[in-house]
């Protein structure tokens, strides 16, 4: 065992150990034979060094793998027109994609096809973006859907706008979603089209909206309408940090800030 | 870094509790990031053993390997293998806030959990702004809750509230006295009552010791309260009260705490100083203050010489029962 830690600086024991049957799995394995070729595999693919510990802190299980399976899988991949970095990407992002079975990927890469109704360069955009799609459940996908379609009312193209901007609104937490839509569209005020052209808010905290929507109001700026003057957009809204927020859109200093959330 | 961090992570320190969030979130929240901090700083060097390594030998014209003594660093104790160092803390917390309520709320870290006691049995007492509404009367007193009644509200002035304010404070004086057990016979009971010192150290119902109106404008009005041993869905009852007392109705739209015993809000953490080093200063800054109030708090009031009776136990510190001057009290 000591060569392999002396090697892999990096992997995360402590997390390997939580599960029940990894330590099994890992003695058993013989360093010339198995892990050797998997590395070497890997290394290959464009993995580096460094970044070898955390992927195999996630994905222990590679080793068990055969190696045949594995080039038959990226071979795949780059018969989809994925390019060689975009993989190394996809796997350092997803270590359990290549654990994976080719018709397991031609299945999730077919139904985000269908289910988006996107291109497919965009497809493989979306994809190579956020990788976990491919190797994550499909039933949250799902829901959040038929969430966007139904009960926030937003057309398909709108949603495959959002989409393409912020992947992770497919795999976001309902229950979020609607409380975030529900304050952004029914107090803010904000009407549909322009929620779409600026979906981050989606991707931020309620808190941090709430917050920052009562102080502009307390101090008259709060204006989302592009046609009056003094608009302030959504994304200058929530992805700014609270010093450039407090200096630039709210002309106030963060001390001022900070009283007033003092008084909420 | 770790445990030099730990050593100075003893003490009392107040956070400013959001409108939303549950305090034991909030608690979850703090205990998270300051093991979070604790954790990030450098491990220490790990301790090295020695080990016989086949090695070739210098200075030795035959190519062999021998066996040479060389000090390894042992890996038993890095974080990656054994996980992170910090895995829990003990985060206590003072008097509680339900989850609409935001204010001042006082927590405690490690050694200081033991000063939360201390605290309680102060009894301190608490200051809220209290925002209420009239014309409306929901079934939890809250704005959000399902509404039962819906009155108007023009014949409602400034003076008849400051005169239900004032009656308010005047009955709930009375019931100071009467919980604190004192005998107001006597001249040391008369001196504290006349400084405002008296207040029940044992269990008791919801006792306000101030209240007046800081700001009215129909619908609207905000009053300041002093309370102790109060929840805050009975200052909303109390909200709910007033309103019936002015021949209309009335809901609490916001319960604020702006101070718990000695911590003001000045002192209240935000969410964005969450973490290690400004929790670290905080317990610092607050320190001396939280020693010399918790020792004048539980110490004999007034500085007068207490004469033990018979059955009179000889310690110092303050009785869970009333104050000491009651023993004097007896004669």
């Amino acid at each position: 065992m000591q060569p392999c830690l002396e090697l892999l600086q990096g992997v995360d024991l402590a997390k390997i150990e939580k599960h029940r049957d990894a330590a099994n799995l890992l003695l058993r394995l013989e360093f010339e034979k198995d892990i050797k070729q998997i590395l070497l595999f890997l290394k290959d693919l464009g993995i580096e060094d460094n970044q070898l510990g955390t992927f195999l802190t996630k994905n222990y299980a590679i080793f068990s793998e055969d190696l045949e399976n594995l080039k038959t899988r990226v071979a795949y991949l780059q018969s989809k027109n994925f390019g060689k970095a975009d993989i190394a990407q996809m796997v350092r992002n997803a270590p359990f994609l290549l654990s994976f079975s080719v018709e397991r990927l031609d299945n999730r890469l077919g139904f985000f096809q269908k289910e988006l109704e996107l291109s497919v360069k965009k497809t493989r955009d979306l994809v190579v973006r956020l990788p976990r799609l491919l190797t994550g459940s499909l039933e949250p996908v799902k829901e959040n859907m038929k969430v966007y379609r139904l009960e926030l009312g937003f057309k398909h193209n709108e949603i495959q706008h959002m989409i393409t901007k912020i992947p992770k609104m497919l795999t976001a937490n309902k229950r979020k979603l609607t409380e975030t839509f529900d304050y952004v569209h029914n107090v803010m005020n904000i009407p549909h089209h322009i929620i779409v052209r600026f979906p981050q808010v989606f991707n931020t905290r309620l808190f941090k909206v709430k917050e920052r929507h009562l102080f502009l109001t307390y101090l008259g700026r709060a204006q989302y309408d592009p046609a009056k003057p003094n608009y302030i957009s959504l994304d200058k809204l929530v992805s700014m940090p609270d010093e450039i927020f407090c200096e630039k859109i709210a002309k106030a200093s963060v001390r001022d800030f900070e009283k007033f959330l003092k008084t909420l | 870094m770790g445990s030099a961090g730990l050593a100075r992570l003893h003490g009392l320190f107040a956070a400013y509790k959001p409108p939303g969030l549950k305090w034991k979130h909030l608690r979850d929240t703090v205990e998270l990031q300051l093991l979070k901090g604790l954790n990030a700083g450098k491990p220490p060097a790990p301790e090295q053993r020695v080990r016989f390594l086949l090695g070739p030998m210098e200075g030795s014209e035959e190519k062999e390997l021998t066996l040479t003594a060389t000090s390894v660093p042992t890996l038993t104790d890095h974080p990656l293998v054994c996980g992170p160092a910090f895995t829990s803390l003990k985060v206590g917390v003072g008097h509680r806030l339900d989850a609409q309520a935001s204010g001042v709320l006082v927590l405690g870290v490690g050694r200081g959990r033991r000063l939360l006691t201390d605290m309680y049995n102060a009894h301190l007492t608490k200051d809220y702004t209290v925002r209420g509404l009239l014309g409306k009367a929901t079934d939890d007193f809250c704005e959000d809750g399902r509404l039962v009644e819906k009155t108007t509200y023009d014949h409602v002035t400034r003076e008849k509230l400051d005169r239900i304010l004032a009656l308010i404070q005047g009955s709930h004086q009375k019931a100071l006295v009467m919980y604190s057990n004192l005998d107001l016979q006597t001249q040391e009971a008369y001196e504290m009552a006349v400084r405002g010192l008296i207040r029940p150290m044992n269990k008791s119902p919801m006792l306000i010791t101030g209240i007046r109106c800081l700001h009215f404008a129909p619908p609207e009005f905000l009053l300041e309260v002093q309370c102790m041993h109060e929840t805050q869905k009975q200052l909303r009852r109390l909200v709910h009260e007033i309103g019936l007392e002015l021949k209309t109705t009335a809901v609490c739209s916001q319960v604020r705490r702006t101070r718990d015993g000695f911590f003001t809000l000045d002192d209240a953490l935000l969410r964005t100083q969450w973490d290690l080093y400004s929790i670290q200063d905080a317990i610092q800054a607050a320190a001396p203050r939280v020693a010399t109030e918790l020792e004048r708090s539980l110490r004999p009031g007034l500085g007068t010489q207490q004469l033990p009776g018979p059955d009179q136990p000889q310690d110092s510190k303050g009785p869970s029962s009333a104050l000491l001057l009651e023993s004097c009290a007896g004669h």
